[in-house]
């Protein structure tokens, strides 16, 4: 059975792939079908409750909380998905390299890892959001480059497994130069692994977005994302305003879950045993 | 075993002196460098010189990492910029009310979670299975600042039965002698958490379940009661153990989240107000102290599986 087969023998891998394509249709060919203005702000029709007109209701500058969401959640999905990748390429050239050569730039390489693991990404994120203005192309890069430690464990444990490997000692005993094993040999053998936690990765990086934002650390407005979402609605949380609160939360949730089950499901679709 | 043991020592220690380096450094990046956080952007130059040379800022990076050092080798993690006390009081007091919190959430997610995974793994496949997964999917999903408001809306608004606000207090006899107030905190870290454990405890058992000596048990006409509890349970729980160290900055990081959704009094909302006011002395010392908790914590787990695992312990003496 090939590897697709088997994914779309798991119904909630197809179905987390199903509720990811919605989100996606809904937040970037929404905006045409359900035109908002999401620039200007209009106070004289801020904080409506839900009604017609208004689905969702407005927020506390009068913007429509359904288009709104729309807009935010391309911000979420964007860093998201590029900050996901951005780590998983850093973590696993590091991981490859570091398991592939071993000795003591092994050492080094895993005690860095050591290192940044003890230091609190949010710490890293706030110290940097300070330096830069935060924009989708930066903030992707920073969250990408907080959160690649994971998948460079893996891929080190990757490596030094099948390095150990009998067909491997093999072929680099038949002359085999260590490119050749590297690009050949390793690198698709650890493929799987590292395209499983790529989907987790990503899902990690879009709830980090999300508490990046809700700390105030995120795009500037008008832009927005689920996160700054959420951190606005804060303030009217005693005033009843659930209509600030709940969209954005459940949005960050169902896609979150959405990726980790498409994630489980291309885990045994590729046989993979790995971490989760 | 002892050169292991040691080895692992030595290379803790290198990664906190790691994560001092990158501290200091980070935290003398910043735009205008300590003085302007403290005085503010309308400091003249002559107050600014002033500070620095007060506060050693003057001299060259690498002296003042050295001092740094020196002086945390005495315990003396330097005075807040704005709190008027020695950062080793300051945390002094908020540890043991954050350790209250982590320890308090983390063990009550451990009890319902270890029990939770093995029953899921052992009803795969089932509608209890099924659904318990997808409830451990969604909190898994759920941000803790999100978990913390729908919390705050059910149980302090819609039905008003705890405050959406933790106690204020010196001490954590002060914070305990109000314990409504910690319920919700607790419930929050305790999501995460809980999430996260059985998650793990199911894939585990789920491996160890289809090991061979389940097999031979079963073939020998073991009861499946006895093979789960007996047999598996105790193999799944080594390699959670080993995952509760490493889960430990998680923890904390959770917690700074928690503390300042609840304006709980702990070592999280003293990062918070550390970071808003530019106080480096109060935000190096939370940070040193999450890193070592995080060292210490690894190091921990791999001593514990060195205890309870031989195959670890034949590894770890050959390396």
């Amino acid at each position: 059975m090939t590897v697709l087969s088997r994914l779309l023998a798991r119904r909630t891998a197809v179905a987390g792939a199903i509720l990811l394509v919605l989100v996606v249709l809904f937040c970037f060919l929404g905006p045409l079908l359900y035109g908002t203005d999401q620039s200007h702000t209009d106070l004289a029709s801020a904080r409506l409750s839900p009604g017609s007109g208004h689905p969702l209701g407005t927020d506390e500058l009068g913007y429509d909380v359904l288009g709104r969401l729309m807009v935010a959640g391309r911000t979420s999905l964007i860093i998201g998905v590029l900050a996901g990748l951005i780590a998983t390429a850093i973590g696993a050239v590091w991981g490859a390299v570091a398991g592939y050569t071993g000795g003591w730039l092994d050492t080094v390489l895993m005690r860095v890892v050591d290192t940044g693991v003890a230091i609190p990404a949010l710490f890293l994120l706030l110290v940097a959001a300070t330096l830069v203005t935060p924009s989708v192309g930066v903030l992707a890069l920073l969250i990408g480059c907080v959160s690649w430690l994971v998948p460079a464990r893996l891929m080190r444990a990757e490596t030094v497994s099948l390095r150990e490997r009998d067909y491997i000692r093999a072929i680099t005993v038949l002359g085999a130069s260590r490119t050749r094993v590297v690009f050949r040999h390793i690198i698709p053998n650890a493929i799987g692994t590292v395209a499983v936690n790529a989907t987790f990765q990503i899902a990690d990086a879009i709830l980090l977005v999300a508490y990046v934002s809700f700390l105030g650390l995120g795009v500037p407005a008008p832009a927005t994302d689920w996160g700054a979402m959420l951190s606005k609605g804060i303030t009217y949380t005693f005033d009843g305003a659930w209509w600030l609160i709940l969209p954005p939360g459940i949005a960050i949730v169902l896609v979150v879950c959405a990726i980790n089950f498409l994630g489980d499901g291309l885990r045994d679709a590729f046989a993979v045993k790995g971490r989760r | 075993m002892t050169r292991y043991i040691l080895r692992r020592l030595v290379l803790a220690v290198i990664v906190v002196l790691l994560v001092t380096v990158v501290t200091f450094v980070l935290l003398h990046l910043l735009p205008g460098g300590p003085a302007r956080g403290v005085l503010g952007v309308k400091a003249t130059q002559a107050q600014i010189d002033t500070f620095n040379a007060a506060q050693g800022f003057d001299k060259a990076l690498p002296v003042q990492y050295w001092d740094y050092l020196v002086r945390l080798v005495h315990g003396d993690l330097g005075d807040s910029y704005t709190q008027n006390s020695p950062v080793t009081t300051l945390l002094g007091e908020r540890l043991p009310k954050t350790l209250l919190l982590t320890v308090v959430s983390t063990l009550l997610a451990i009890v319902v979670a270890l029990p939770v995974g093995v029953w899921q793994a052992v009803r795969r496949g089932k509608a209890s299975d099924h659904v318990t997964t997808a409830f451990t999917f969604v909190l898994y999903a759920t941000p803790v600042f999100f978990l913390s408001l729908v919390l705050i809306i059910l149980f302090a608004q819609v039905l008003p039965w705890f405050p959406a606000q933790a106690a204020q207090g010196e001490t954590v006899g002060e914070l305990l002698s109000q314990p409504g107030s910690l319920v919700l905190p607790i419930l929050a870290g305790t999501g995460a958490a809980l999430a996260v454990f059985s998650r793990y405890m199911r894939a585990s058992t789920l491996d160890n379940l289809a090991e061979d000596y389940v097999r031979t048990a079963r073939a020998k006409g073991t009861p499946e009661r006895t093979i789960v509890w007996r047999h598996v349970w105790p193999n799944s729980l080594t390699s959670v153990v080993s995952m509760l160290g490493y889960y430990v900055p998680t923890v904390f990081g959770g917690s700074l989240v928690v503390e300042s959704m609840f304006n709980y009094p702990g070592v999280g909302l003293l990062f918070w107000t550390a970071a808003r006011n530019a106080d480096f002395p109060v935000l190096l010392g939370v940070v040193l102290v999450i890193a070592i908790a995080t060292v210490a914590g690894s190091l921990l787990a791999d001593l514990l599986q060195l205890l309870i695992d031989p195959r670890v312990r034949v590894k770890g003496a050959r390396s």
